[in-house]
């Protein structure tokens, strides 16, 4: 955190080593957050992108109020809401370029059947955007709560709705096909 | 709150193995970069660089409290100036710096100063931080001319070898104004024209960074040179010149050694005085030259028909309460020692979480009167809960003057350090 405050007050000032040193902190998280939320992943690069030059135009009056790795988040999740919706309307097929997890063992993680993935990237596309937001930013972003209340102006009471309304929705559209 | 833990399993697992197309790898690095970069340099030539800040004013008449204040605020506080130049790859970095100073919680100081004469008077520190380090909490000076100076409670006591007399003041004016953590980085908004050197020391031939900058304090400019060990990342010396921008003529305060701990133990800040030295209260009054800005009329409140108790108690309930609700024009008022600093300057020293009032302030009895040409003095111990969730006590100096045949008061500043309360 503090590191982070520091980063921002260089980067305030001008500095690019600051601006650099964000930006190879938070890629590969911001990556996972936006291939999460985008229902066509070759976008996620776009969309780093996207994030990173709008975050760079703000230097001189950029202000931290929570965590940087948590403004971020949310700027990745906002532009993914409008990509997502943005393709839709250029009625743009999901099963055409959607990109399946991998089926391989996680080292870390129970690896998942790729029939399974498959449902759970089709069952997540059928989310509310919030809820799957919520659920990503909390899941995969580890935002706590509060910050993702703070951060999208809700209360800490609707993100803990939105996340659990989130899990019972897949739950009951993977009724049955949940064991790893 | 529970929820599905198999779907919450499930996802969990879906969402560490999701496949990243990345396909152009370090060139699309290259490019959101090198756009970003392009942004920023375009964003940057539009944003003019503020640098120029103040701090909460303290009145301290003492030479010695002064340089013992900057002493051990340089040390803790500016000793933590990062390197600025983006274009050199540096062999430490600020951030190296604050994570290798957080683990200490007292630091010890050997140097020397100049003094009436321009004969350096060496200067030994122990300074201990508060609970929550965010300032120093136990300090003692030592000089080498025999002089004291040391903080016990909520007192701070100068003995005078020469005279044989411990000078008494019921306030914290000596101490470090911040130690480590967030506050300390406002003061690197202050840093200017920095410069790192890098170099070898000869005696133990351990790498070394020298960063040079000025530091503007209440408008007015110090020079710095600090010097930092490349592989502990810790400050290890440090000269300081007071009203220089170019490190001009003999230093102010040159400080060679700094030694840190984890803690100390509570003997190293008791100090045994001679029983025969007899003490003296230090008076409280405001010097003439500073008591320009607290003659404007339309600052302050009427104290007519109050008694001082009653005058000081409103005029400080005010004043928090300002400071609470983040009311600049009636701080401004009731506080006329910062009438001319900037919005940005209030915002940062007097309404940072850490400073403003969750609640009302307990106001307390008056505890020290004085007096200036304008009128009497109070000083005012003011409890405050702040929004950053520690609890402080602060001195408050009221002063009464009559305008025009009218009795009316003001706020100049605090009465030393504030204290807070553990």
């Amino acid at each position: 955190m503090i590191e982070d405050r520091v980063l921002v007050w260089r980067f305030n000032r001008g500095d690019s080593a600051a601006l650099c040193r964000i930006y190879e902190k938070y890629r590969d998280g911001l990556l996972k957050v936006a291939a999460a939320l985008l229902n066509d992943r070759s976008g996620v690069e776009d969309i780093l992108h996207d994030v990173f030059v709008d975050f760079a135009q703000t230097t001189g009056r950029f202000h931290l109020k929570g965590s940087l790795k948590g403004y971020l988040s949310i700027c990745v999740a906002n532009r993914a809401r409008d990509m997502n919706r943005t393709r839709r309307r250029h009625n743009t097929s999901p099963d055409e370029v959607n990109v399946h997890p991998a089926a391989t063992d996680g080292p870390e993680h129970a690896a998942i059947s790729r029939e399974l993935a498959t449902k759970l990237d089709a069952a997540m596309m059928e989310l509310p955007d919030e809820q799957r937001e919520t659920l990503v930013l909390h899941l995969q972003g580890r935002l706590p709560f509060r910050e993702i209340a703070k951060l999208k102006e809700i209360s800490i009471n609707t993100a803990q709705s939105r996340y659990r309304y989130g899990l019972d929705k897949l739950r009951s559209t993977l009724d049955g096909e949940l064991t790893l | 709150m529970s929820y599905p833990r198999d779907t919450e399993r499930s996802l969990k697992a879906y969402l560490a193995n999701l496949n990243l197309p990345t396909p152009d790898g370090a060139d699309a690095d290259g490019k959101i970069l090198a756009d970003a970069l392009t942004i920023m340099q375009k964003a940057k030539n539009q944003h003019a660089v503020h640098t120029s800040r103040m701090t909460w004013r303290t009145i301290m008449t003492s030479r010695m409290s002064k340089l013992a204040v900057a002493g051990i605020v340089v040390a803790a506080v500016l000793s933590s100036f990062g390197i600025f130049d983006s274009l050199t790859k540096p062999a430490w970095a600020l951030t190296d710096t604050i994570e290798a100073l957080r683990g200490f919680g007292a630091v010890h100081l050997i140097g020397a100063m100049p003094g009436k004469d321009g004969v350096e008077t060496g200067v030994e520190v122990w300074a201990r931080a508060n609970k929550s380090r965010t300032g120093s909490k136990d300090m003692v000076v030592r000089y080498s001319n025999g002089v004291v100076l040391w903080v016990q409670g909520e007192s701070t006591y100068t003995y005078m070898p020469e005279s044989n007399t411990i000078r008494h003041v019921n306030a914290i004016t000596a101490g470090a104004v911040h130690w480590l953590g967030p506050a300390m980085l406002e003061k690197l908004g202050k840093a200017k024209n920095s410069q790192v050197l890098y170099g070898t020391d000869p005696a133990t031939g351990r790498r070394q960074a020298t960063l040079l900058c000025v530091y503007f304090n209440m408008l007015r400019p110090q020079s710095y040179s600090i010097t930092f060990d490349v592989e502990t990342k810790l400050p290890i010396a440090m000269t300081v010149w007071y009203n220089q921008q170019d490190r001009r003529g003999n230093p102010s305060l040159r400080i060679w050694q700094i030694t840190y701990y984890d803690d100390l133990p509570d003997s190293v800040f008791v100090v045994e005085s001679p029983k025969d030295a007899h003490q003296v209260e230090k008076e409280l009054t405001i010097p003439e030259s500073k008591l320009a800005p607290l003659t404007d009329p339309r600052s302050g409140i009427s104290a007519e028909g109050l008694d001082l108790e009653q005058a000081s108690h409103r005029v400080l309930t005010q004043l928090y309460q300002a400071i609470q609700d983040g009311n600049l024009g009636e701080i401004r008022r009731l506080c006329p020692t910062v009438a001319d600093w900037t919005d940005e300057m209030i915002n940062t020293f007097l309404l940072a979480p850490e400073q403003r009032p969750a609640q009302p302030v307990e106001i307390r009895p008056i505890c020290k009167q004085g007096q200036s040409k304008l009128g009497p003095l109070v000083v005012v111990p003011c409890l405050i809960k702040t929004q950053s969730g520690t609890v402080r006590e602060d001195k408050m100096i009221v002063q009464f003057r009559t305008i025009d045949g009218k009795s009316s008061c003001v706020v100049p500043g605090p009465y030393g350090l504030p204290r807070e309360i553990e």
